[in-house]
């Protein structure tokens, strides 16, 4: 079936295509549906960076949504699935707070590090975890990241209350809050925008050239382009099938505890929902390419933050950004305009 | 404690027939969990405002098909990765269903049906009969007719099939049952629980796909994976009444049951037939 194809991720103007659509999409339903196409659009196209406060959340998200998308195109890119994010960056979220709530407050900024780190490895654990499964026993990835995702959710929530992280009284289910010394400074208050996030810059810049420029990251690539010739030219692919699903774990669980010290300073039930879905999304308009994961991270995150603003100001009913993502992903990886000279490559 | 949990065994039975007939033509179906769930809405919806439970089933049948057509003209027609644009669709179908759900009744939660509708024949369940109807037709058309032989061929040689032979209509035709069953799948969900609720496919469309593999791609053997599945679901159910257990541990528990099951046939699968391979990977590339 696929033996005729080339490496549905690596070619061409789909991607330019699946966005136009989406973006026609949103266009046409606004106009169609809203009841005032005129102020809808404005809202739609204007409100994400009419303010202050609209910036910061955009900018939150983007480079949020930059870290899981970097996380997906990590595993994509070497020819594995991690359907896991979602619970690797809610378990992250959960190891950050614990570890904030054990360590003295005096640490200040040593105390938010380590915290970090230990987002960090808890999404690693979770990601490496499916990868052993993988190398050791043929268990394959894309099942067994989202099971083990689908069972961390629950676990989390269920910690989340309990004894010793519980808050006692809250409207919201969440936890006790993390002790303010290991905050992360806000910034553009009072949006959601803080320090921490900025990370995900150098984090770009870091794996754009390990992937990109660096043997690791050609062979990293070979396995995505093809395993059985990565092994055949003697690529460990035991260790490139493991590696690439830690460090994607591992991004998970940063985006997740940066969430939690820097925007919600607790574990909020579902604060993360979404991000690990939306990583993908990213990492597929990238084409799995780190340096493209920027500004699709930035793309996806205007689309969302759009359709929020539309919503809040009651010029629509509901939330568009399902649609447009999904219009995205069916048409991203499409033939829409006939190419020539196909089926001669490969 | 029940011998054979019906409720739990015969949606996730249907899906896991639909996974089978898409994965046998070669294009394996993603897209499941969300055609649960629209299959759902769909005969919830029409029972409501019918109360006609076979146009119901009907209706719900012809929404997966479509979007199993919709699945297949994105993949075979406009060369998109099966397995993207399926998530795509899983995507799409609950956001549309959020939107239908809001248009008809200003909101985005619970349909209830006045009664419920899962008639018994025999004191069993008409819907889990239907099921072993569909597993013995599913056996008997795949593995017993030229049709299904040439069906099957789309998948295993592209090249023996295309002497003649069109493996991209067997495919459509795969996807299409799929996408149907699937969407039955989720029809027998929703009227036998008596509601439509937002996330009602919890995970099934995947869990089906585990049945599949753990149920070695064949009907009989899938039945019984889908058995097994369902009892680790009911164990997990009965735990929960236990008040001293964490209600996370319990609620996670039938994820990580199932996925310590398909390790453990992973394992074993790679252990008694080295140096096969064990299916074309979804949206991966081989070569």
């Amino acid at each position: 079936m696929s033996s005729s194809r080339s490496n549905p991720l690596s070619s061409g103007v789909g991607t330019l295509v699946a966005l136009g659509l989406a973006l026609g999409l949103a266009v046409v339903l606004l106009a169609v549906l809203g009841p005032n196409p005129v102020g809808a659009l404005r809202a739609f196209f204007w409100g994400p960076v009419s303010s202050g406060l609209a910036w910061g959340n955009l900018l939150n998200q983007a480079l949020l949504l930059t870290l899981t998308g970097l996380a997906a195109s990590l595993a994509f890119g070497a020819g594995s699935f991690n359907l896991g994010g979602e619970g690797q960056t809610y378990t992250g979220g959960l190891a950050a707070l614990a570890t904030a709530l054990v360590l003295p407050a005096l640490l200040g900024p040593v105390g938010t590090l380590v915290a970090l780190v230990a987002g960090i490895t808890a999404g690693v654990l979770l990601g490496a975890l499916s990868g052993w499964l993988k190398v050791r026993f043929n268990a394959d990835e894309m099942i067994t990241t989202f099971l083990l995702s689908a069972s961390a959710v629950p676990l989390v929530d269920a910690v989340m209350t309990g004894p010793g992280i519980g808050a006692a009284t809250s409207m919201l289910i969440q936890s006790r809050p993390a002790p303010e010394a290991f905050w992360l400074p806000g910034l553009l208050a009072p949006s959601n925008f803080h320090v921490g996030v900025l990370v995900a810059l150098p984090m770009v810049v870091l794996f754009g050239l390990l992937v990109n420029h660096t043997p690791w990251g050609y062979r990293l690539r070979l396995m995505g382009r093809n395993r059985d010739f990565a092994r055949y030219a003697g690529i460990s692919t035991g260790l490139y099938a493991l590696v690439p699903m830690g460090l994607s774990g591992g991004l998970h669980g940063l985006a997740g505890a940066l969430g939690v010290l820097g925007t919600q300073h607790a574990l909020v039930q579902g604060f993360s929902a979404g991000w690990g879905w939306n990583g993908i999304a990213v990492a597929l308009i990238a084409r799995t390419n780190p340096w493209a994961v920027l500004p699709a991270a930035f793309l996806l995150a205007f689309l969302d933050q759009a359709s929020r603003t539309v919503v809040l100001q009651g010029q629509f009913p509901f939330q568009l950004s399902a649609l447009f993502q999904a219009a995205i992903l069916f048409f991203i990886t499409a033939r829409v305009l006939p190419r020539f000279g196909r089926g001669n490559r490969a | 404690m029940n011998l054979i949990p019906f409720d739990l065994l015969t949606p996730l039975l249907v899906a896991a027939l639909g996974a089978l007939w898409s994965e046998r033509a070669g294009v394996l179906n993603i897209a499941l969990e969300g055609q649960m769930l629209g299959g759902a809405l769909a005969a919830v919806l029409t029972y409501h405002f019918t109360g006609n439970l076979a146009l119901a089933l009907g209706v719900s049948v012809a929404f997966g098909a479509v979007t199993g057509l919709v699945l297949a003209w994105g993949t075979l027609d406009l060369g998109a990765d099966p397995f993207i644009a399926a998530l795509g669709l899983n995507l799409l179908l609950p956001a549309l269903a959020g939107w239908v759900s809001f248009s008809l009744f200003g909101n985005l939660g619970v349909i209830r049906l006045t009664s419920g509708a899962a008639p018994l024949v025999f004191g069993v369940p008409a819907f889990f009969l239907v099921a072993l109807g569909l597993t013995l037709a599913t056996q008997a058309l795949l593995f017993h007719t030229p049709w299904g032989l040439r069906l099957r061929a789309a998948a295993t040689a592209p090249l023996v099939a295309s002497r003649g032979l069109v493996p991209r209509g067997y495919q459509r035709q795969g996807l299409a049952l799929s996408g149907a069953l699937g969407a039955l799948g989720g029809a027998f969900l929703g009227l036998t629980l008596g509601a439509f609720v937002p996330g009602i496919s919890a995970g099934k469309g995947w869990i089906a796909l585990v049945a599949l593999y753990l149920g070695m791609r064949r009907p009989w053997t899938v039945l019984a994976a889908c058995l097994v599945l369902s009892w680790t679901e009911q164990a997990s159910n009965l735990l929960q009444a236990v008040r001293s257990l964490p209600s996370g541990l319990v609620l996670g528990l039938p994820s990580l049951l199932t996925m310590v099951v398909f390790v453990a046939t992973s394992a074993a699968q790679k252990r008694f037939s080295p140096g096969t391979v064990r299916r074309p990977s979804p949206g991966r590339n081989r070569r």
